[in-house]
């Protein structure tokens, strides 16, 4: 329609005004409707990926929780062997709540009764840290 | 003696003073371009309107009117016996305005003010609510009504085009329009576009309130949506492929404008972002200002066609606001109380004046209310808008 307006020498003032008018209108409608769409699209993708990590941040908040329960449904404290500081069973205690976790629970503490061999392969192993 | 006096006399007989005090061969039409150059400088300096452009197009006024400065010749460029330039005594005996002219006239200062322009715009309202878009094009009814008028007072169709583009409240759009359609009257249709923008603030609001009603002015609109960096990306990108492909007349203006919007929002090439909205943009709005007030001489501008275009600027300004307040209406019908209509007067473009003039209407009453970033769409809506706009009518009548 364009290409047929161009050749034409004088073209009638109404056509001017009503294609002219009538095409910005066309162009930006477009122009709006593809932004719409655009926008839904990433709307969509916004909200998939917040859902996504809202819902992993709900999964650590219950893994969190079911440990404080579980922390808290078993409020027995270790045997510990007598002679064993208490700072020493705090740290063990960390130690394996750090690492496990919360799975697993402390229940006794004692010393271990090594020979002369373990010992000495206890000191290699450790010294170094 | 009598050879001190003669050499005085013949140093006389050649200066400009003796044509400009020759009243009787038209010297005092010379007169009246200096009066109307300083008229127009007063308005840049002690009014400041729009001064980065009227100010060199005032100067160029002075120093084109300035008898036998031969500054311009602007018989190498308009009405030549084969209707295009004579590029061969351009380049003889041309000078500084004719070179700068070449700019103009080639259609390259615009689209690089552009440029800029997209380097300073941000789409993100527009984006966030698309509806704006319908805004800018209402606005844009100024154009066309007043290319009606033009062509009821005798203009030809081209000459309509050219000053009905006024109506798209874009300096750059205009004189793109203009020097390609009716370069005998580019310096008129810049002086009338660059007046009225200027002007905005004192046009738009009675016309604004005469069509909305109290109730309708104090509607607060809801939040705009967070538009993402993405988004900002994409849509320069699609809106040139999409206007271009549709309407490849107004693929320059609409690509640079997008091009600059780009360098923007990728936020990876500030260098020639920066060079592009302030150095570049700084230097062709000097070489353009300068070269279209060189443009004005007595013969194309004190005639009764000035004044047409003066008025029918007037006109399409009105028409502008009146579109996109108009539709705002409508929209404020359809979204049952969503829309402030007094966003659609910033459809007219006139960045960012026109939006502020929403701003401020809207804030008269209701005080606790803030369009200015609702308004925002419709005026950059209003700069794709009338770049389509001037598309179609150099399509049509190019």
């Amino acid at each position: 329609m364009i290409g047929l307006l161009a050749i034409t020498p004088q073209p009638n003032d109404g056509i001017v005004v009503i294609t002219g008018m009538s095409l910005v209108f066309l162009i930006l409608v477009v122009l709006a409707l593809i932004i719409m769409a655009q926008g839904k699209i990433f709307d969509y993708i916004t909200a998939k990926k917040e859902k996504a990590h809202s819902a992993k941040a709900s999964e650590s908040a219950a893994r969190a929780q079911a440990v404080s329960t579980a922390a808290s449904s078993e409020p027995e404290a270790p045997a510990v062997e007598a002679g064993i500081p208490q700072e020493v069973v705090a740290a063990i205690a960390a130690a394996l709540a750090c690492i496990s976790g919360g799975k697993y629970q402390l229940r006794a503490v004692r010393k271990a009764r090594r020979d002369g061999w373990s010992q000495s392969s206890l000191l290699d192993e450790t010294q170094p840290f | 003696m009598s050879a001190f006096i003669d050499t005085l006399g013949s140093i006389w007989s050649n200066s400009g003073y003796a044509t400009l005090f020759d009243f009787a061969n038209g010297g005092y039409l010379y007169l009246i371009m200096i009066i109307v150059g300083c008229g127009l400088l007063y308005l840049a300096i002690v009014k400041e309107f729009e001064p980065l452009l009227l100010l060199p197009i005032a100067f160029g006024m002075i120093l084109a009117n300035l008898p036998d400065s031969g500054i311009i010749h602007m018989e190498y460029f308009i009405n030549t016996p084969t209707g295009h330039p004579m590029w061969s005594e351009i380049l003889d005996n041309g000078g500084l305005a004719d070179m700068l002219y070449c700019g103009v006239k080639l259609g390259i200062y615009p689209p690089l003010i552009f440029l800029g322009i997209g380097t300073m715009t941000d789409f993100g309202p527009l984006i966030s609510n698309p509806i704006s878009l319908l805004l800018g094009a209402a606005a844009q009814l100024g154009i066309f009504a007043t290319y009606l008028g033009a062509r009821l007072l005798g203009f030809t169709g081209p000459e309509a085009s050219g000053i009905g583009i006024i109506g798209g409240a874009d300096g750059p759009t205009a004189i793109y329009v203009a020097s390609m359609l009716a370069p005998h009257l580019l310096g008129s249709i810049a002086v009338a576009a660059y007046s009225y923008m200027a002007l905005v603030p004192v046009i738009q609001p009675p016309i604004m309130k005469l069509l909305t009603t109290k109730k309708e002015r104090q509607i607060v609109m809801t939040q705009l949506r967070v538009v993402s960096k993405t988004e900002k990306i994409i849509f320069p990108i699609m809106c040139t492929i999409l206007v271009s492909l549709l309407l490849p007349d107004a693929a320059v203006l609409v690509g640079m404008l997008m091009l600059g919007n780009l360098m923007k929002e990728s936020g990876v090439v500030d260098r020639i972002k920066n060079t592009a909205g302030n150095e570049l943009m700084n230097i062709i709005t000097i070489f353009l200002g300068l070269s279209v007030g060189c443009t004005t001489s007595a013969n194309t501008f004190l005639n009764r066609q000035t004044v047409f275009i003066i008025v029918l600027g007037l006109i399409a300004f009105s028409f502008g606001t009146a579109g996109g307040v108009l539709l705002g209406k409508v929209l404020c019908f359809v979204t049952k109380g969503k829309v402030n209509p007094l966003i659609g007067s910033a459809g007219v473009s006139a960045v960012p004046m026109a939006a502020r003039v929403s701003q401020k209407v809207g804030q008269q009453e209701n005080p606790t209310n803030f369009l200015l970033m609702h308004a925002m769409g419709p005026n950059v809506a209003g700069v794709i808008g009338s770049a389509v706009a001037a598309g179609i009518l150099i399509n049509i009548f190019g």
